[in-house]
């Protein structure tokens, strides 16, 4: 009986073994960033930040956490068993060598879903930060195209001589006791002012200096291919995971195998199959 | 038919001459009249000097306008283009205060009439 039913558990892990790709097929729920656009001017570490958020929302990270829990729970369980195995003999001992290989298939089967759950969630993360990358390089090619407008330039050069001229015009006004006369200039130099000292504190502020991505495309793009970067190398570690897993699998298939053929030679000589179609096997019965 | 076509053909013109009065426009308009200032034979050398001097305040407001109107980069017009690529015909006030002279002075000699010019003309009789 046990051996049949560790036979069963044999057949089982093989056909699991061998249906990886069709539960790559299974649904492990989804995400879908949820993020307004107007957020994608906020530099990727916050972008990254706000991500996370949103894939705390989704039914992937549910699922995600189900399998951790599912997985520290047959963790623990293996732990366990493996040590009360000493403790028995015999039959149970068997029974609980075969609770643990039951529970290490279980586990390298949740483990493979928490793997291809969270490949799921990191490749979302990828596109969405490739999405990102492909606007910002939009953007770039679209500053660098009106940079290049022949009534961009002139009208920056313009500005600059205008901007020299602002002190000497102050200075004129004043002079002349003209500055009553000139409403528009009055109020430019006022709002220039304000803005040339929210700008100075902009530029020292910390968290403009530790970024710079809010203005600069350049660097923007390099933080993103930072980012992206780092997905692709968790994504390899996750590749390398996935061996991992296919050696575990082949060690609990070696021991399942080992388990099966420790049972067959447990089994009594006395107890030995006879073939009672055989004559020779049949003899015992014409001696007595 | 032909009525309400013509109607609505003189809506659409006014809508658009309604675009065109911006602050480019506004510029050429305080422009035109500072420099008829600067010619106008009926007044005297005082009155000249006074009436340009206020203008040029004016004009100073206008051209700092327009130098900041960032609605113009949207869909400029070639009015506007050649506006900023003259600078120095467009903006008066900037480019007589850049070089230090008189706006008209800075004008005449910015279309070639500096006081060399004139004095290497000489007048034939025909």
């Amino acid at each position: 009986m046990k051996s049949k039913l560790i036979n069963f558990a044999l057949i089982k892990f093989f056909l699991i073994l061998g249906s990886t790709h069709a539960m790559a097929n299974l649904s492990n729920g989804e995400w879908q960033p949820q993020i307004v656009e107007k957020m994608y001017i906020l530099p990727p570490k916050q972008l990254d930040r706000v991500l996370n958020n949103d894939f705390r929302n989704s039914s992937l990270y549910l699922n995600l956490k189900t399998a951790d829990d599912k997985i520290k729970s047959r963790y623990s369980k293996i732990d366990q068993l493996n040590k009360s195995i000493p403790q028995f003999k015999g039959d149970e001992q068997i029974e609980l060598k075969h609770q643990v290989i039951v529970e290490k298939k279980e586990y390298i089967t949740d483990m493979s879903e928490r793997l291809k759950i969270k490949r799921e969630h990191l490749l979302t993360k990828k596109r969405f930060f490739e999405k990102i990358k492909r606007k910002t390089l939009f953007q770039k090619g679209d500053q660098n195209f009106k940079a290049k407008s022949k009534f961009q330039a002139s009208r920056e050069k313009a500005l600059k001589r205008s901007k020299k001229l602002d002190k000497k015009i102050s200075k004129l006004l004043i002079g002349n006791n003209m500055s009553n006369n000139s409403k528009y200039f009055s109020e430019y130099q006022k709002t220039m002012s304000a803005m040339q000292q929210l700008e100075t504190k902009i530029k020292f502020h910390p968290k403009f200096q530790e970024n710079d991505l809010l203005l600069n495309s350049e660097n923007k793009l390099e933080s993103l291919n930072v980012f992206i970067d780092k997905l692709e190398s968790e994504l390899s570690v996750l590749a390398l995971k996935e061996q991992v897993l296919t050696k575990m699998a082949k060690l609990v298939s070696l021991d399942a195998m080992e388990l099966a053929d420790s049972l067959q030679i447990n089994i009594p000589q006395g107890n030995e199959f006879k073939d009672v179609n055989d004559p020779t096997d049949s003899v015992n019965l014409f001696l007595n | 038919m032909r009525n309400k076509i013509m109607l609505t053909l003189m809506m659409i013109m006014s809508m658009l001459s309604g675009v065109e009065a911006g602050t480019v426009e506004n510029l050429e308009r305080v422009r035109a009249k500072t420099i008829t200032m600067m010619f106008d034979k009926n007044i005297n050398e005082s009155q000249r000097a006074e009436k340009i001097e206020k203008l040029k305040i004016k004009l100073l407001d206008m051209e700092k306008i327009v130098l900041n109107d960032s609605d113009l980069a949207k869909n400029p017009s070639n009015k506007t283009i050649k506006a900023f690529e003259t600078f120095n015909f467009t903006f008066l006030v900037h480019s007589a205060l850049e070089k230090d002279k008189p706006i008209s002075i800075n004008w005449l000699e910015d279309l070639g009439f500096t006081s060399d010019n004139l004095k290497r003309t000489q007048a034939y009789r025909k």
